[in-house]
């Protein structure tokens, strides 16, 4: 037996590897060589010392500690399939010919980055205001979701959703991004549009009487049947996942997003704003790389980037909440601030091509 | 370790079974993570990922693999490809010198490592070699277990715990001799 055998044969004995044969060979090899002898009893040792190495367990139940998060992914979900859902029915409810309606299928997408980073206008907030009550309906795949948590991750999955449908136009890029009143008309004229059963109810409030009857009319020929843009509200609700996500970003940061709607429909607005501190932390903002090639998404210490297509490059959840996100020049990296409980903030640099963190 | 009639529900959408599957596993994915990493922070956060992921991808896991290796898989790929890359080896305690006043009596020197002086050690050894030594003796896995999760050729696994056993042998007998602690 050479060297290199024997040790092969020690450790293939400490494995229980070795069958009768071999383990003779070996035994009868180590009562020629002290030396080897000497070796495999330290392996013996060492092997018996790492089978008895401590068996740790947690110091607390990692499942109830992340289940604040499976619950967020679960809402993420089930907003994504219906922000798809309604997409897809807007692509095929866009060939009604509509004249506010573009035909191309890069509008929404370009639109939707636009809102993303622009200030939106309040008619774009009541979209999601009729999307929210809509989407929990009781018959709704969505399940009973009061909950903003759930309302956000539509608005935030909406978004990327539309995104993914398409590219866009130059024109409409421009139009929306120097103000809010054209992004806003459109939406609004939609909703008119779609108007199908007239309302009884006159709203006290000049100002929100334009929007929210609507959103009980919307909820009610639409909620309870079914989520499906096109099923009850006419052709009209097709624009509904374009604009959402800006949307969702602007209702939670302008007051007055809400306040324009909060007299005629005030349960509807409760609820929504009952629990919109919670549920609008959770709304991930999402947010492009220079060169469009990645957006990330944050929710508390909850970061993911994926890249064009959709594909999720990097999913890492930090101990603290993340903020401050900052991308390179060139694409690469995401720079984030992480800031512990305890109240320290320290810097992180993602690598998304890699989708790792660098420091 | 884990019902394959759980498994199943979960992947048809039971919450709950898929919750419940998580609270079974949890034990080994920390330990994995544990010695991998080597400190009890990194370990949580690496664990939490591991089962989050878990939650996340339990469609992808097919039967003919075997799910205590896509498991160990899944954490070990996290422990090496994040969290060891980014963050510096931490040692775990401070070294006490229980040893060095005993080494001249070679009897009880070679009697028993202290579990931290083993610890440190697998510390010190390249990141595939600690995980091969980690699934060898922290989950009883086989060889054709370890490959499976690390997704190494059989004759690979065999190498890298071999030379782990070697290089823990050396180090740990280098600690006896006096304290060489790298």
């Amino acid at each position: 037996m050479t060297c290199q055998e024997v040790v092969e044969y020690m450790n293939r004995y400490l494995d229980g590897d070795l069958d009768e044969l071999e383990r003779q060979e070996l035994m009868e090899h180590l009562r020629r060589c002290p030396d080897d002898q000497e070796l495999f009893e330290r392996l013996q040792r060492l092997s018996g010392e790492l089978g008895e190495l401590p068996k740790v367990t947690p110091p607390f139940s990692l499942v109830d500690s992340i289940l604040p998060q499976l619950d967020e992914i679960d809402a993420h979900r089930e907003a994504k399939a219906f922000a798809l859902q309604a997409a897809e029915t807007a692509e095929t409810g866009a060939s009604g010919g509509q004249p506010a309606r573009r035909p191309a299928a890069g509008r929404f997408s370009r639109r939707a980055r636009i809102w993303t980073g622009s200030a939106a206008a309040a008619a774009a907030a009541a979209i999601i205001l009729i999307l929210a009550p809509w989407g929990s309906g009781p018959d709704s795949p969505l399940g009973h979701s009061n909950t903003v948590a759930d309302t956000g991750g539509e608005a935030a999955s909406m978004m990327s959703a539309s995104e993914e449908s398409a590219p866009a136009s130059a024109d409409r890029t421009e139009g929306a991004a120097s103000g809010g009143s054209e992004a806003g008309a459109e939406p609004k004229q939609q909703i008119v549009d779609g108007q199908t059963v007239p309302t009884s109810t006159t709203p006290p409030d000049s100002e929100t009487r334009s929007v929210a009857p609507r959103m009980e009319q919307n909820q009610r020929t639409q909620g309870p049947e079914s989520p499906s843009v096109s099923a009850g509200g006419g052709q009209g609700s097709t624009v509904y996942p374009s604009p959402g996500g800006g949307a969702a970003r602007e209702f939670a940061k302008t007051p007055q997003g809400i306040m324009n709607f909060a007299g005629p429909s005030p349960g509807v607005v409760s609820d929504i704003m009952g629990s919109a501190d919670m549920g609008f932390a959770a709304v991930p903002e999402v947010t492009y790389s220079p060169d469009r090639a990645y957006s990330y998404s944050i929710s508390q210490g909850w970061i993911v980037i994926q890249n064009a297509a959709g594909g999720k490059v990097f999913d890492h959840t930090f101990e603290g909440v993340v903020s401050h996100p900052v991308w390179s020049d060139d694409s690469r990296y995401l720079s984030v601030t992480v800031t512990a409980t305890d109240g320290t903030a320290k810097p992180y640099r993602i690598d998304a091509e890699n989708g790792a963190l660098v420091e | 370790m884990v019902e394959p009639g759980l498994i199943r529900a979960a992947q048809q959408g039971d919450r709950d079974a898929l919750v419940s599957l998580l609270r079974d596993i949890e034990n080994h994915v920390y330990r994995t993570a544990y010695y991998i990493l080597g400190n009890e922070q990194d370990a949580l956060d690496a664990s939490q990922e591991a089962l989050i992921r878990i939650y996340t991808k339990i469609n992808s896991y097919e039967e003919k693999a075997q799910f205590k290796t896509w498991i160990q898989r899944i954490v070990t790929n996290i422990c090496i490809d994040k969290f060891r890359r980014t963050k510096p080896v931490v040692s775990i305690e401070e070294h006490d010198m229980v040893f060095r006043e005993k080494q001249d009596v070679e009897e009880e020197v070679l009697s028993a490592y202290a579990a931290k002086d083993i610890r440190e050690a697998i510390d010190k050894l390249p990141d595939h070699h600690r995980a091969v030594v980690v699934l060898r003796y922290l989950q009883d896995f086989s060889y054709n277990e370890i490959a499976d999760s690390l997704d190494l050729p059989l004759n690979t696994v065999k190498s890298y715990l071999f030379r782990a056993r070697q290089q823990l042998q050396t180090l740990l007998h280098d600690y006896q001799k006096g304290g060489v602690r790298g």
